[in-house]
């Protein structure tokens, strides 16, 4: 749910490192009724034009707090809140080339007294029929890089 | 919060309720009977009817507060984790800003909902003090949180004066083993800080095409099989025969799954009674609201009544659950939504 807030194109550019472009970042929301702590985003992933990004590539902003999603999985005092920005950093040296790209985000949101599934294909099958779990989304949305 | 004084482990309003209803006793039986019964529910609404006008900015939490007043909602339900910018810190500049609006605009704090996520009685035993903060009487407690953990933290709420409320929630049954275990441990501890929480979604007596369509569009439930059950469930064809045509058209595990929803959606309110003593507040679920007031699965016009008669206290709070279900391809109306729904409460209620 909320997907079609999940992935904003406000914002959307290279990020730069002296001068050089070292990656991208995108404006995302949570797909879920509620905020959670960090520590229950399961999964989050990017893909932009079809490539698939590392989660080691991944950097998540709050406020003006960065973590790696493995850092994420410790942090249970800190709320992704609800309709709250985040700020999700790929490292891609050179960063994209401006113009329009295709950008797919997916997010699983871990509720419930259970722990959910860990391997990849379960994983997967998690995200066929999101309306039937709130907390899980996946979008796609062409948005224009402006360098 | 000063705590009112107390007779013999009342409160002051309780006492006096207790004596004014032994004083309404010693009227004649003819006299009182022709006196119909009048309503001790009260109406409120739970922000989450609101969570796509909070998400996307469109209502800050005081045009909630101020659009629930306005529609004689006084009694707030809120879900800390979605309306408390910041949560899981609630500073006491909040604590202050929270207690302004609710002056303001003459509500009440009714129920704060707790989830449990990875944090256990640790972070039960925070919400109730959070919930005391904030002056809400009542936390509503998800229906997987254990009985242990509730037990556990039941000295602080009782120190807190906040009571802790079990949902009930369809498919959940009112005289199933889950509800059996709460009741006993409530007879067994016997608090008047633990309780129960109904929610509407026990009634659903006919189709709710908002909830089907979006597993049509979904691709979940095939359309012609799932029309089918809702139209063979409107005629009272028996639940075999249905279930029996339901895998003759290629139903799957889904389509059964929608036909139990559908046969068995509709519990007898009188499974109620013997859970009176517990029942503190319930949630007034809506899918799908008319022009004409009514909700188009759920017959309060039945329910509420019903309510009444037996003599039930505490409130309805609007939940609307239509949001979720039609998002994905409509727009969102859940200011006009619940509007509809308080209008038809208050018709039921006389207030």
């Amino acid at each position: 749910m909320f997907e079609e807030y999940m992935l904003d194109n406000r914002e959307f550019c290279n990020v730069r490192q002296d001068g050089k472009a070292t990656g991208f970042q995108v404006k995302i929301r949570i797909p879920y009724y509620r905020g959670v702590c960090l520590a229950m985003i399961q999964d989050l992933r990017i893909a932009v034009d079809g490539e698939a990004f590392p989660r080691d590539v991944l950097k998540f902003t709050l406020g003006d707090r960065t973590y790696t999603l493995d850092e994420m999985k410790q942090v249970t005092d800190v709320n992704w809140g609800f309709g709250q920005f985040a700020t999700l950093t790929v490292s891609k040296p050179g960063g994209l080339p401006d113009g329009p790209h295709s950008v797919e985000v997916r997010t699983i949101v871990a509720t419930g007294p259970t722990p959910g599934p860990t391997d990849q294909a379960a994983v997967e099958s998690r995200y066929q029929f999101t309306w039937s779990r709130p907390g899980i989304g996946k979008v796609t949305k062409k948005m224009t890089l402006v360098q | 919060m000063e705590h009112e004084q107390k007779h013999g482990g009342m409160t002051r309003k309780e006492f006096l309720q207790v004596v004014a209803t032994l004083a309404a006793a010693s009227i004649p039986v003819g006299t009182a009977c022709r006196t119909a019964p009048t309503s001790k529910l009260k109406r409120g609404v739970s922000f989450y009817s609101y969570q796509a006008m909070f998400f996307t900015g469109q209502m800050s939490l005081e045009d909630l507060v101020a659009e629930a007043a306005s529609i004689g909602a006084f009694h707030i339900e809120i879900l800390p984790d979605q309306n408390i910018p910041g949560f899981p810190r609630i500073s006491d500049e909040f604590v202050k800003q929270w207690q302004g609006l609710m002056q303001k605009y003459h509500t009440v704090p009714d129920a704060y909902c707790q989830h449990q996520d990875i944090f256990g009685s640790e972070r039960l035993l925070w919400d109730i003090d959070q919930a005391r903060r904030l002056g809400f009487p009542c936390i509503r407690l998800m229906a997987y949180t254990p009985m242990e953990m509730v037990e556990k933290c039941l000295a602080n709420a009782e120190k807190a004066d906040v009571t802790l409320v079990w949902e009930i929630h369809g498919p959940n049954r009112l005289d199933g083993p889950q509800v059996e275990g709460w009741v006993k441990m409530m007879e067994r501890l016997n608090s008047r800080h633990l309780g129960l929480n109904p929610d509407f979604s026990l009634w659903e007596k006919k189709a709710s095409p908002v909830k089907r369509d979006v597993q049509i569009r979904a691709g979940v439930l095939n359309e012609k099989i799932a029309k089918y059950i809702d139209q063979a469930c409107d005629e009272q064809v028996p639940q075999e025969k249905a279930a029996a045509e339901v895998a003759s058209m290629g139903g799957g595990e889904r389509e059964k799954a929608y036909l139990t929803s559908r046969y068995e959606g509709y519990q007898d309110p009188r499974k109620l009674l013997p859970l009176k003593p517990y029942v503190r507040r319930f949630h007034g679920k809506i899918y799908d609201m008319t022009e004409d007031f009514r909700e188009s699965s759920i017959p309060y016009e039945e329910i509420v009544p019903f309510l009444i008669q037996n003599g039930f206290e505490g409130t309805i709070v609007t939940e609307n659950e239509r949001t979720r279900n039609i998002m994905d391809a409509f727009p969102v109306d859940e200011v006009e939504q619940v509007r509809r729904h308080q209008v038809q409460l208050q018709k039921l209620l006389g207030a």
